[in-house]
C-alpha cells in the first residue's frame, strides 16, 4: 500500500488577473500571499506560474477552468470565486517512509488525496471571508481589500485543519437537533414573537448546544454562519464559561436574580458596560444580492439565539437591555423544555466496533448526521478506518454520474463494505464490516438499516 | 355621568322594565322570587290584586281578595293554582285559583308555640313553613281544601333565606353566626353541614345571597371588615362531600359601605351604593390561592350601570324619566332582578359583553371571561379580531388566549369521543363540566371569523405568525390541525418565498401530512426544489406508492418508479415514459423487465397497446442492427 500525507500548507494566495497586466507590474495582481516569508520575486513567480497554467488549460476546455494541478511534491488547488479573482492553495505532500522504494508508482498516489475535499476547503475559506467582509469586488478599493484579506486570512489559515479534512468538508452541513413538534413549535413561536415585536430583527436562528433547531435564513447562508458559530464563536465562549465556574462570581448580591443569559457578541456585562462592545457585521447572499446585518448572539444555558439585525439599525445599550429582559425570561422556559425532551430521548448509542457506520446528508436543507465522526471538531477521531471515509469521498465525487437516484457498493481489502445510496436529493454513505458477506447480503443489510434509521422520508424504498 | 363614560358601561337594565303600581298608602307590593311574581295588593286585596310575572310579560293576573288583615307575604304555588297568604305569625291561608277568581279560603296553623317566619312552595302541592322552631312540611290537597302534615324538622331559626332553583333554605340562628343549609325536596328535608364561618361572626339576612355558580349551589356572605379594611364576599360552594359547604372563594371588593349582589351568567355583580358603581367577579378565573381559598380581584374596572329611562304618561306628551341608579329604593333579588318599589319598575340586569371586554385590559383574561359566557362566542371572536388587526399584536399573548380556547376545544373533542369508548349500558352519561363549555371556538370558527377576515395581500406576515401561533396552541392541546389551516399556512409561506421555514416545519412534523398537502407541495416544486422532496417524503410516510410512482415518472425517473411498482401497476405508463426519454438502453431494460415478469406477462398478451411497444422495440433494434451491419460491411 502506498500512502501519501499532507505535510502542510505551502502557499495560499489570492490574485486578480485583470490587474497589473503590464510587465513589471505583476506584484499589483497579488491581493494576499502566504507565507510572508516568501520574497516578492518568489511571490511573482508562483502567481505567474499559476496564471500561466490557468490560461494554458483554458485553451483546451474554455467551458470550465482548471481545478487542480498534481505534482510529485505538491498539490495545487485553484478556485475562482468571482470573475478575475483566483484563490490558490498549494499543499506540501510527504510520502510515508516505507513506500520510498516504489516511489515511481505515481498512479496509486493519485487517489490518496481527494482534490474535491480541498477544493471544498478553499471554497469555505472564501465563503467565510465573504460572510464578514462581503464580496471581493464590492470592496472599496484594492488597498482596503488587501488590508481586510490580510487581517482575515492571517487568523483564518491558522484554524484550517488540513490533515483531517474529509467528506464532511464537502458537505459543510448543518446538524439539526431532532426534537418533537412541541419543542419545535415553541422555538418557532419564540422566534416569531421576536421578529414581530422588534422591527429591526430581520431573522433569527436558534441553536441548542451545537445543534440547530431553527434557522430563519436560507440554508446556503446558514451553513457558513453555522460553521462560524460551531467552529469558532461558541467553542471560545464555552471555554470562558467553564473558566468562570458553574456559578457566576461577579454577582453583586446573592439575592439578585440569577441571570443565565448573556450576549456573546455585544456588551458582555450589561450592568457595567459603557459601550455596546463588538458586534460583527455579516453579509448574506441567499436573496441574490448582498445584504448586511449585525450578528447579535445571545446565549442562555445551552441555547444560542442568533439575531440578524438590519444593517442600518443603530445599536444602543438600551436596545440590548430590552432584548436581554425579553430573551432571558422566555428562553429559560424553552431551554428547560428542550432539555427535558432530550434527556428522555437519550438512547445509549450502539457503538460496538462492528455496528454499521453512516454519514447522511440532505442537499435541500444541508442537514448531515454521522456516527463516523466521534466529535465535530475535525480532530480525526473516526469510528471506522480512514480509508472507508476516503472511499466515501471518492464516491461523492462520482455522484454527478449517477443521476437522481442510484447506489454504489465497494468492498475493501480488509473486508469493509462501503455503500453509497442517493435518492430524492439525499446521500447516505454506509460502512459495514462483514467477513465473507455477499453483495446481496450487504444490500439486504443496507436496506434494513435504512428502514430503521431513515424512517419518515422517501429514501428507503429505492 | 358623562357620555364617553357611559359608552364603556358593561351593565345595563332591561329596556322594557315590568311596570307595576308603585307603593303608596293603599297599595302594598310583594315580590315572590321563586315564581318571579310581583303582587300589587290594593287595600288588602279588596280593591284588587294585580300579579305580573317578571319572566313573561304576558302572564298577567288580576283578581280580588277579601281583606282579612294586612298581608305579610303572598305567594302562588308554582302552577299558579293555589294562592297562599300569610297574615299572622301562626297561620297561612290558602285559596284555590282558577285563573280569574279565588275560591273560599282554607287555613293551616303551625305547631303550637311556633311563629311562622315565612313559607316557601317547595313543589307544586308542597309547602314549607319556616318557623322559629324549624321547618314544617305540608302537602296541599286543593280538592279537599285541606293540608296534610308530612314532616317536621326542628332547628332554631331567627331568619332564613330561600333559593328556589336549588330548593335550598339557609336557616340562621345565633344572630346569623350559625348558618344551616337545608334541602327541601320531594316531601323530605335534608340538613346539610353547617356553613363554616368564623366563630361568633354574625351576619344579617341582607348580607346573604344564595346562588348557583357554574351549576353548583353557593352561599355568598358579605363580610364587612372592622376598621379601614375593605369588605369581602365569602363564597361557600356546596360541593364538599354530601354537598357540605366549602369556603372556596373570597372576593375582594376594595370598598366599604352598602352593597347588593346579583348573579348574571355566573358572573357575580356587586353593586356599591356610595360610589354608584358595580364590579364583577368570575370565580372561574385563576386567582391568588392559599391552597383552599382563591382570592379574587374584580375581573373588570368598576363601572356604573348604564343610564336607564322610562316613559311616563304626561299631560300632553309622554315624558321621559331618567331613573335614579343605585337608588335607596332599590331592592335586589336573585339572580338578576332589581326592583324600584317607589317607581314601580322591575328590571333584569344584563351584561353587555362587548363593553365588558373593553373594560378588561388583558386579552388573556378577557378570553377566559368570554369563554364562560353564554353569548360570548361572537364577542370573543370580535375581540380577538380587533386585537389582531392592531398594528403590532403580541403573539405570545395571543397564543395564551388560543390555549384557553383550545383547552375547551380539546375537552369538547374528548367528550364527543367518550360515548364511543364504551361505557356500561346502565351507567349514566355524566356531562361532566359540559355546562362550563359555553363557548366552543373550533378551527372552522377561527378560519371563518379570524383568518379570512384578514387581508391576504397586506397582512401576509401577520397571517403567517397568527396561524402559526394557533397551530402551536393546537399542538399544545394535542389537537390535530385541519387541512384548511395547514393549507393557509403553507400558501402563506410559499407566497413569501419562505421555503426554509416550510422545510423546517415539515422536517419537525409541525405540519400534519395529508395527500392534498403533498399535492400542494408538488405544485410548489417549480418555485423551490426542496418542495418536491418534502412532497415525496410526505407521500412515503403515507405509503402512497401510486402517487410516488407518478411523481417519479413525471420526473423521468423510470427505474426508480419501476422499483416501487407492484403487480397492479400499469406497464404502459413506464414504457411510454421510457420511450419518450429517447434512451434506448432504458427502453430496452424496462420492456424486458416487464415482459419477463410473470405479473405482467399476461397483460402483454391481452393489451393491444402493449404490443405496439414491442413492435416499436423491434423496429428500433432492427434498425440499429441494420446500421451496424452496414457499418460492418
Amino acid at each position: 500500500m502506498v500512502t501519501q500525507i499532507i505535510a502542510g500548507l505551502k502557499n495560499f494566495f489570492i490574485f486578480k488577473s485583470s490587474l497589473g497586466a503590464n510587465e513589471g507590474e505583476e506584484l499589483k495582481k497579488i491581493l494576499y500571499y502566504y507565507p510572508l516569508t516568501d520574497n516578492t520575486d518568489v511571490q511573482i513567480k508562483n502567481v505567474g506560474f499559476v496564471e500561466g497554467i490557468i490560461q494554458f488549460t483554458d485553451t483546451f476546455k474554455p467551458s470550465s477552468h482548471v481545478n487542480s494541478l498534481h505534482t510529485n511534491k505538491t498539490r495545487h488547488l485553484y478556485y475562482q470565486p468571482e470573475k478575475d479573482f483566483w484563490m490558490v492553495m498549494v499543499l506540501k505532500l510527504n510520502r510515508s517512509t516505507k513506500e520510498k522504494e516504489i516511489s515511481n508508482d505515481t498512479e496509486d498516489l493519485e487517489d490518496d488525496i481527494e482534490d474535491n475535499v480541498y477544493e471544498a476547503l478553499l471554497k469555505q475559506a472564501y465563503l467565510m471571508y465573504r460572510l464578514f467582509w462581503g464580496t471581493f469586488k464590492d470592496a472599496k478599493n484594492t488597498d482596503s481589500l488587501k488590508m481586510t484579506l490580510e487581517v482575515f486570512y492571517r487568523a483564518y489559515l491558522q484554524t484550517i485543519k488540513l490533515a483531517n479534512a474529509d467528506v464532511l468538508n464537502m458537505f459543510s452541513g448543518i446538524q439539526y437537533l431532532p426534537v418533537d413538534k412541541h419543542c419545535f413549535l415553541k422555538v418557532q413561536t419564540f422566534v416569531n414573537c421576536l421578529e414581530s415585536s422588534y422591527d429591526f430583527i430581520e431573522n433569527a436562528s436558534f441553536l441548542y448546544n451545537d445543534y440547530l433547531i431553527w434557522s430563519g435564513i436560507e440554508p446556503s447562508d446558514m451553513q457558513v454562519v453555522y460553521q462560524y458559530l460551531v467552529g469558532t464563536l461558541l467553542p471560545a465562549n464555552v471555554e470562558t464559561e467553564l473558566l468562570g465556574g458553574s456559578m457566576p462570581r461577579n454577582s453583586t448580591s446573592p439575592f439578585a436574580p440569577l441571570r443565565h443569559g448573556r450576549f456573546i457578541t455585544g456588551p458582555s456585562n450589561l450592568k457595567s458596560a459603557k459601550t455596546i462592545g463588538k458586534v460583527p457585521k455579516v453579509y448574506l447572499f441567499a436573496s441574490g444580492k448582498s445584504q448586511e446585518y449585525h450578528l447579535v448572539v445571545y446565549r442562555a444555558l445551552s441555547a444560542t439565539v442568533c439575531l440578524f439585525i438590519k444593517g442600518d439599525t443603530e445599536l444602543t445599550l438600551d436596545l440590548f437591555k430590552t432584548l436581554d429582559e425579553d430573551l432571558n425570561t422566555k428562553l429559560l422556559c424553552i431551554v428547560s423544555d428542550i432539555a427535558d425532551y432530550c434527556s428522555k430521548q437519550i438512547i445509549t448509542p450502539n457503538l460496538s466496533d462492528s455496528s454499521p457506520r453512516y454519514i447522511y446528508f440532505n442537499n435541500v436543507n444541508l442537514a448531515y448526521s454521522s456516527n463516523v465522526h466521534l466529535d465535530n471538531k475535525q480532530s480525526g477521531n473516526l469510528a471506522c478506518p480512514k480509508e472507508s471515509v476516503r472511499i466515501a469521498t471518492e464516491m461523492k465525487g462520482n455522484l454527478p454520474f449517477l443521476g437522481p437516484a442510484g447506489e454504489t457498493i465497494v468492498k475493501t481489502m480488509n473486508d469493509f463494505w462501503v455503500v453509497m445510496k442517493t435518492s430524492n436529493h439525499r446521500e447516505c454513505y454506509i460502512a459495514l464490516q462483514q467477513k465473507n458477506a455477499s453483495l446481496i447480503g450487504i444490500s439486504e443489510e443496507v436496506k434494513r438499516l435504512c428502514d430503521t434509521e431513515l424512517k419518515g422520508i422517501f429514501f428507503k424504498q429505492i | 355621568m358623562d357620555k364617553s363614560d357611559s359608552d364603556t358601561c358593561y351593565l345595563e337594565l332591561s329596556k322594557d322594565p315590568i311596570r307595576f303600581e308603585a307603593v303608596n298608602q293603599l297599595t302594598n307590593v310583594f315580590f315572590d322570587d321563586s315564581n318571579k311574581d310581583v303582587f300589587a295588593v290594593r287595600s288588602g286585596g279588596v280593591m284588587g290584586v294585580v300579579v305580573k310575572n317578571a319572566e313573561s310579560e304576558s302572564k298577567y293576573l288580576d283578581f280580588r281578595m277579601e281583606d282579612h288583615g294586612s298581608v305579610l307575604s303572598i305567594k302562588f304555588s308554582p302552577d299558579h293554582k293555589i294562592l297562599a297568604v300569610q297574615r299572622g305569625t301562626n297561620s297561612v291561608e290558602f285559596m284555590n285559583f282558577d285563573g280569574t277568581a279565588l275560591d273560599t279560603e282554607y287555613s293551616q296553623t303551625c305547631k303550637k308555640n311556633c311563629n311562622i317566619l315565612g313559607f316557601v312552595w317547595s313543589q307544586v302541592n308542597e309547602i314549607s313553613f319556616i318557623t322559629d322552631h324549624g321547618i314544617e312540611l305540608y302537602m296541599v290537597i286543593p280538592d279537599k281544601k285541606s293540608l296534610k302534615h308530612l314532616k317536621t324538622t326542628s332547628a332554631t331559626v331567627q331568619w332564613f333565606v330561600w333559593c328556589n332553583s336549588n330548593k335550598l333554605a339557609l336557616l340562621a340562628s345565633h344572630h346569623g353566626s350559625h348558618l344551616l343549609p337545608v334541602i327541601i325536596k320531594n316531601g323530605t328535608t335534608n340538613k346539610l353541614n353547617k356553613v363554616d364561618t368564623e366563630p361568633g361572626k354574625m351576619a344579617l339576612e341582607r348580607d346573604i345571597t344564595l346562588a348557583t355558580l357554574y351549576g353548583t349551589p353557593a352561599v355568598l356572605i358579605l363580610r364587612h371588615q372592622n376598621g379601614p379594611n375593605a369588605a369581602e364576599v365569602h363564597v361557600h360552594t356546596l360541593n364538599g362531600p354530601g354537598m357540605s359547604p366549602v369556603k372556596s372563594h373570597v372576593l375582594k371588593l376594595g370598598l366599604t359601605g352598602r352593597f347588593a349582589i346579583n348573579i348574571e351568567d355566573d358572573i357575580i355583580l356587586v353593586h356599591h351604593q356610595a360610589s354608584r358603581s358595580s364590579v364583577i367577579f368570575d370565580i372561574a378565573l385563576p386567582a391568588e390561592n392559599d391552597g383552599t381559598v382563591q382570592y379574587h380581584s374584580p375581573a373588570a374596572f368598576a363601572r356604573s350601570i348604564k343610564p336607564a329611562s322610562i316613559t311616563l304618561p304626561g299631560l300632553r306628551d309622554n315624558e321621559i324619566h331618567y331613573c335614579e341608579l343605585y337608588s335607596p329604593n332599590w331592592v335586589v333579588f336573585q339572580p338578576n332582578i332589581i326592583i324600584d318599589a317607589k317607581l314601580g319598575c322591575l328590571w333584569h340586569i344584563k351584561l353587555c359583553l362587548p363593553e365588558l371586554c373593553e373594560n378588561i385590559a388583558d386579552l388573556r383574561k378577557c378570553t377566559q371571561v368570554m369563554l364562560k359566557r353564554t353569548e360570548g362566542k361572537t364577542v370573543l371572536l370580535n375581540v380577538l379580531l380587533k386585537y389582531i388587526k392592531q398594528a403590532k399584536p403580541k403573539f405570545d399573548v395571543l397564543q395564551e388566549s388560543f390555549n384557553h380556547i383550545n383547552y375547551i376545544y380539546r375537552d369538547f373533542i374528548e367528550a364527543e369521543l367518550q360515548p364511543n369508548i364504551g361505557t356500561s349500558p346502565g351507567a349514566p352519561i355524566v356531562p361532566k363540566n359540559l355546562s362550563l363549555h359555553r363557548v366552543l371556538v373550533d378551527q372552522d370558527d377561527m378560519m371563518n371569523e379570524i383568518f379570512q377576515k384578514l387581508d391576504p395581500e397586506k397582512d401576509l406576515p401577520k397571517i403567517e405568525w397568527l396561524s402559526l401561533s394557533y397551530l402551536a396552541s393546537l399542538s399544545e392541546c394535542s389537537i390535530s390541525a385541519q387541512y384548511n389551516l395547514t393549507e393557509l399556512l403553507v400558501t402563506c409561506l410559499a407566497r413569501q418565498k419562505k421555503f426554509t421555514v416550510l422545510q423546517q416545519m415539515l422536517q419537525y412534523g409541525a405540519i400534519a401530512d395529508s395527500k392534498p398537502l403533498a399535492c400542494l407541495l408538488l405544485s410548489l416544486g417549480n418555485m423551490h426544489s426542496g418542495a418536491s422532496q418534502m412532497a415525496l417524503d410526505m407521500l412515503a410516510r403515507m405509503d402512497a406508492r401510486e402517487e410516488i410512482q407518478e411523481v417519479l415518472l413525471s420526473d423521468g425517473q423510470v427505474l426508480s418508479a419501476l422499483k416501487l411498482a407492484d403487480k397492479t401497476a400499469n406497464p404502459r405508463k413506464f414504457l411510454s415514459v421510457a420511450e419518450q426519454s429517447g434512451d434506448l438502453t432504458l427502453f430496452h431494460s424496462v420492456l424486458i423487465h416487464l415482459k419477463n415478469n410473470p405479473d405482467f406477462a399476461g397483460a402483454f398478451q391481452k393489451d393491444e397497446r402493449l404490443m405496439n411497444f414491442i413492435q416499436q422495440y423491434n423496429n428500433m433494434f432492427d434498425k440499429n442492427k441494420k446500421s451496424e451491419n452496414t457499418l460492418n460491411q
